[in-house]
């Protein structure tokens, strides 16, 4: 049985959104909350997650910040751990489908209602000004927990011991050139698996040309391709071997200049 | 949808493919799936015929190159895709050279949203002569041919995100059965995040319309309902100068605007046969200021009102 989560509904994210203006996480912290009267369920589909099992995800997101700094600015490695671990717990324990994941409501819930301090603290306000698609869902590659979940899914790789290691075995500024920047990649899962297999065999190369260059490069030449390859009903192993191709071309490419 | 240039030749004339169908009620999907949440199952069917030996000829490729087709879907509000079905053509039927092959698909409700569209490729899996000819297809996946289809999900209602919310708690008024809850001064923003029919949970007919819609009454319920959002939502478009009646180019079925949503009401509900949206909209503007009521009497009679579910 599927778990449906409060939808907030459109007014209410706006409303509350503006609200957050020039307001530190400690003090949206006094506003954050497991329900909302402007949020909504599905009508039929699953079991609404209770209040209780609401409070404990907040409680969760909110001790995975703690460990990260909060409240506090966050440094790099601190925002890659928190990243990370609340990736983890959002794919693995709220019972979430791809279904109610895509549903941007639902994550303007979580960010808006239940833990806006944490986002707000994730993705700080700069001049005094919030980054909307950080908390109301508009674009669910760039929500600050949407992203989050959508990586997990993606990386998720049931056939090894973690099933989440990937998801280590890359910092977050090529994660986002695969995710959000490179759209037409990311919707092949198994391609971004590859992607990030290749990309950590060869950070361990001792290569001259730096990985992250030729990761940039080589996705470049992957999104070319994917205009007019279908690559969903090919074996992971194969995907792997055209991303490696990639690889060799980009830093041939590289070299040169 | 947009025309893609590929780097090498394809043939699309030599595909024929079928409508997909409902394999629940034998029909063919139209802009919207009833009855759609994350508990069901939506089962999708179609046929589809590939001159084998004219595709290949006419591509480049040689007898001996393998054809595959991959049927994949992602919901509307997402960019994930998953891959439904996988099929290699067989030898083709020694005389006519064709391959015919029924695609019957299941894809588990609780992966979609909003929109759900399916992508039908016919891909190149191999050609083992070696063939380096240039502008011929070559790598694994190539594409040879391709369609989308885009379908409609959301709710009970079939077109409409629905939700059972308390009235009382809400704030709205106690007894009433449903409210529309949508910011019509975005036309152009998503339906799926403007428009959001609350279903009152403290009204016992509006509750058991919710657990138990094949219901007589519940049925009767739901489809005063529909009637009420068509008309409500056409009416406000209608009120308001502003309201975008042509279409800007490029609009996406698969993430349609509150403008959309409304246009389509009204070519499927409201126009006369033979009549253009925007002359439909120009009589619907006076008819709705001169005598609503008509308005709402079309409304009835092409949604089938009362009776649509049991027909």
């Amino acid at each position: 049985m599927s778990i449906l989560f409060p939808r907030l509904l459109p007014s209410e994210s706006d409303r509350l959104f503006s609200g957050m203006r020039g307001r530190t996480p400690s003090e949206l912290r006094e506003q954050a909350g497991n329900s909302s009267l402007r949020a909504v369920f599905a009508a039929t589909g699953g079991t609404r997650v209770t209040r209780n099992e609401l409070q404990l995800l907040a409680t969760t997101i909110e001790t995975l910040a703690i460990a990260g700094g909060y409240p506090e600015m966050p440094g790099t490695a601190q925002r890659n751990q928190f990243d990370r671990a609340v990736a983890r717990h959002l794919h693995q324990h709220t019972g979430m489908t791809p279904g109610e994941a895509s549903q941007r409501q639902v994550w303007a819930f979580l960010g808006l209602v239940l833990v806006p301090h944490v986002c707000a603290w994730r993705f700080p306000m700069k001049d005094g000004v919030y980054v909307a698609d950080r908390f109301k869902g508009s674009d669910l590659t760039r929500h600050t927990l949407a992203r989050l979940w959508t990586r997990a899914h993606v990386l998720y790789d049931s056939a090894a011991p973690d099933p989440y290691a990937l998801m280590d075995a890359v910092g977050e500024a090529d994660l986002d050139q695969i995710m959000a920047r490179r759209r037409a990649v990311a919707a092949t899962p198994a391609l971004v698996r590859a992607i990030v297999r290749a990309h950590v065999e060869d950070s361990n190369s001792g290569e001259d040309t730096p990985a992250r260059a030729v990761l940039r490069d080589s996705l470049q030449r992957l999104l070319r391709l994917t205009a007019f390859l279908d690559l969903d009903w090919i074996p992971e192993e194969q995907i792997l071997q055209l991303v490696r191709e990639q690889r060799i071309e980009s830093r041939k490419h590289l070299d040169v200049a | 949808m947009a025309a893609r240039a590929y780097p090498y030749r394809t043939a699309p004339e030599h595909v024929n493919a079928a409508q997909w169908m409902s394999v629940e009620d034998g029909t063919p999907i139209g802009e919207y799936l009833p009855s759609w949440d994350y508990g069901s199952v939506v089962r999708l069917q179609r046929s589809i015929e590939v001159d084998m030996l004219a595709l290949l000829g006419e591509c480049g490729l040689t007898a001996g190159a393998r054809l595959g087709i991959n049927v994949r879907y992602w919901p509307g509000t997402s960019l994930l895709r998953q891959t439904v079905l996988h099929v290699v053509l067989g030898v083709p039927e020694a005389t006519s050279g064709r391959s015919s092959n029924v695609l019957d698909i299941e894809i588990p409700g609780a992966d979609l949203a909003a929109v759900l569209t399916v992508e039908t490729t016919l891909v190149l899996l191999e050609d083992p002569s070696g063939n380096d000819e240039a502008f011929v297809a070559r790598r694994a996946g190539s594409i040879l041919w391709r369609d989308e289809a885009s379908v409609r999900l959301e709710g009970t209602a079939g077109l409409l995100p629905v939700a059972p919310v308390s009235f009382k708690e809400q704030g709205l008024p106690t007894d009433a059965a449903w409210y529309v809850s949508v910011d019509s001064s975005e036309w152009t923003s998503a339906a799926m995040g403007n428009l959001l029919v609350l279903l009152n949970d403290d009204n016992p007919a509006v509750r058991k319309a919710i657990t138990a819609p094949d219901q007589p009454d519940s049925a009767v319920l739901l489809d005063a309902l529909t009637v009420d959002v068509v008309c409500d939502l056409v009416g406000r478009a209608l009120l308001d100068e502003e309201f975008p009646v042509i279409a800007p180019a490029g609009e996406k079925l698969s993430e349609p605007s509150m403008a959309a949503l409304v246009r389509s009401f009204i070519v499927s509900f409201l126009s006369l046969p033979t009549e253009g949206l925007e002359t439909a909209f120009n009589r619907l503007r006076d008819e709705w200021q001169r005598d609503p009521s008509r308005l709402r009497a079309r409304a009835q009679s092409s949604l089938r009102f009362p009776g649509s579910r049991g027909s």
